[in-house]
């Protein structure tokens, strides 16, 4: 067994101050404190910390990018609005150790001298949100929060719930649902470190990224890179389900081969597995050898996503599989621009021919002919990625990958 | 006006006043509105527009994009069935189908508005696949036993 890192305290969750302060918690900030929020965002991205939420940006940038805007009003939000299909590690990371995903919430509030930080939860989260909340309470009883504001002042952390909405978890849609708007995402630039919440520069991280935090701040900026590889330091959490006899979330560094989780999660005998959630891509067994990192997928032109894998049997129908997801995305697809509106509309009908083998033949050529309109003309990432997984079934079929 | 209709706007003012007035507090607001009603009444949306400047409009807007809200009355409790990819593997369509047996048609409140069901998107709970929530908790996996239980007025 690897050493567990971000799990670490998941056998024996701290769910209360004392014992999180007992298990070593709380020294990152202390530490902070200590060196300055300059020295905290240099750390930070010397670390090579990249955003687990999917994109992989590096988190210093950001940090830096905001604690250097000329305006004095700045918020930190924390994404833990976790909704890509497949993945819970967020959820778990929350509920086993909310203290740290909480000192690093503080120490990235400090790092760029915001005022006021938002906790995002999605809205079936509740477990989650309260015991948040309940362990917000302690840190700030205990007088955690004091001074973290910027010029010594006071930090307020609001938590709140989601509506129920994947595509909140985009960043600038989840900036317009928490100031009361419906979730629809925004044109970028410009980013969220110049115009974010409420149009003021504005840090955004997600759950796992900010729990790297404290021991980065305690250890230095060397310690992530003692673990991973050149390109991607650290350890990755994976969100595994399906077919598979140890579903669950499981922590690797970067740079393990897929093959080494599947063994972790007992999946075998696949058919093939769906790495990186909806907008993920099917892999077959000729690329279980993938090592997991982020340059390692992008070589075979996968994605690590959020770290969600579907097994599948060779029993399992994989247009089936891609129905759902194509399913998701026209339900999720928030409706303002045409390409996706329409395009994932069109994409299920089509998926759904396809699932019950009564397509007319041209779909798959339609369904490419989508993918790059949808991936070219959509304003968001929904759009963009919502052919990805279709895409990736398409050519395997064409390999002759798919099974029966 | 009738008495309910009068005690409901009281209601929702009194939420409004607890929960802040500000349009950021409006998902707050109105998921408490949910919470209370098990829908969004039309007559809630013009005390907020009174209370909070926000037009009807908008409410509306919110409502109509939000899983969790909703424009006509659902079940006092709400049974969510996962539909997504992970579930899907693990048996939700037939106990979706089982739901519609034991409970009634999706979204319609049966058992005197005690209870609805609903289908919906991934729930985060995929290693305890095929999942469900019911009075916003886990119930996971999901069996055709407890379907029929809380069909029955069981659960």
């Amino acid at each position: 067994m690897r050493e567990q890192v971000l799990l670490r305290r998941a056998q024996a969750p701290a769910l209360d101050l004392a014992a999180y302060a007992a298990s070593g918690g709380l020294a990152g900030l202390a530490r902070a404190r200590a060196i300055g929020r300059e020295e905290v965002c240099r750390i930070v991205g010397e670390s090579g910390l990249l955003g687990r939420g999917g994109a992989g940006f590096p988190t210093g940038r950001k940090w830096e990018s905001v604690r250097g805007a000329a305006e004095r009003e700045r918020y930190f939000v924390l994404n833990a609005d976790e909704s890509e299909p497949g993945t819970f590690k967020d959820r778990v990371m929350l509920e086993t150790d909310p203290f740290m995903v909480l000192e690093g919430l503080l120490i990235g509030c400090y790092a760029v001298g915001a005022g006021r930080a938002y906790v995002y939860v999605r809205g079936e989260y509740r477990a989650a949100a309260e015991l948040l909340g309940r362990c917000l309470g302690e840190l700030e009883a205990a007088g955690h929060l004091a001074g973290l504001g910027p010029e010594g002042g006071p930090l307020e952390v609001e938590l709140r719930l989601g509506g129920g909405a994947y595509i909140c978890g985009e960043e600038t849609a989840l900036f317009r649902s928490i100031e009361g708007y419906r979730g629809e995402p925004m044109s970028k630039p410009p980013f969220p470190t110049v115009a974010g919440l409420f149009r003021r520069p504005t840090a955004i991280d997600n759950v796992e990224t900010v729990a790297n935090v404290p021991d980065i701040v305690r250890h230095g900026p060397q310690w992530l890179r003692g673990y991973g590889t050149e390109r991607s330091p650290g350890v990755k959490l994976y969100s595994v389900s399906g077919h598979t006899s140890r579903p669950g979330v499981y922590e690797l560094p970067f740079g393990a081969p897929l093959a080494e989780l599947l063994a972790l999660a007992g999946a075998e005998d696949l058919q093939a597995v769906l790495l990186g959630g909806a907008a993920g891509t099917f892999l077959f067994p000729q690329d279980f050898d993938m090592p997991l990192s982020y340059e390692g997928a992008q070589e075979r032109g996968a994605t690590l996503g959020s770290g969600a894998l579907i097994a599948f049997d060779r029993d399992a129908n994989l247009w089936r599989v891609a129905e759902r997801l194509g399913r998701f995305f026209a339900h999720e697809s928030c409706g303002q621009c045409v390409p996706c509106r329409v395009g994932t509309r069109r994409q299920h009908e089509m998926l759904e021919a396809l699932a019950e083998g009564r397509g007319l033949g041209d779909e798959r050529e339609l369904l490419l002919e989508l993918a790059e309109v949808m991936t070219d003309a959509s304003i968001c990432g929904l759009g963009h990625t919502a052919a990805v997984a279709v895409r990736s079934l398409i050519e395997a079929e064409g390999r002759g990958l798919l099974a029966g | 006006m009738q008495d309910a209709e009068r005690e409901m706007r009281r209601r929702v003012r009194a939420l409004i006043a607890e929960t802040g007035r500000e349009r950021t507090r409006l998902l707050p607001v109105l998921r408490r509105v949910q919470e209370e009603f098990h829908h969004v009444p039309a007559a809630a949306a013009e005390v907020i527009e009174e209370e909070m400047l926000v037009p009807v409009a908008d409410t509306y807007g919110l409502v109509t994009f939000y899983d969790l809200l909703t424009e006509r009355p659902v079940g006092r409790e709400v049974l969510r069935i996962c539909e997504d990819a992970a579930c899907n593997l693990h048996g939700a369509e037939q106990l979706a189908a089982e739901a519609r047996r034991r409970i009634g048609p999706e979204d319609e409140p049966a058992q005197d508005g005690r209870i609805s069901w609903t289908r919906c998107a991934c729930l985060g709970l995929c290693e305890r696949a095929p999942a469900a929530l019911f009075r916003e908790e886990p119930l996971a996996p999901l069996t055709r036993a407890a379907v029929e239980r809380i069909g029955g007025g069981h659960a």
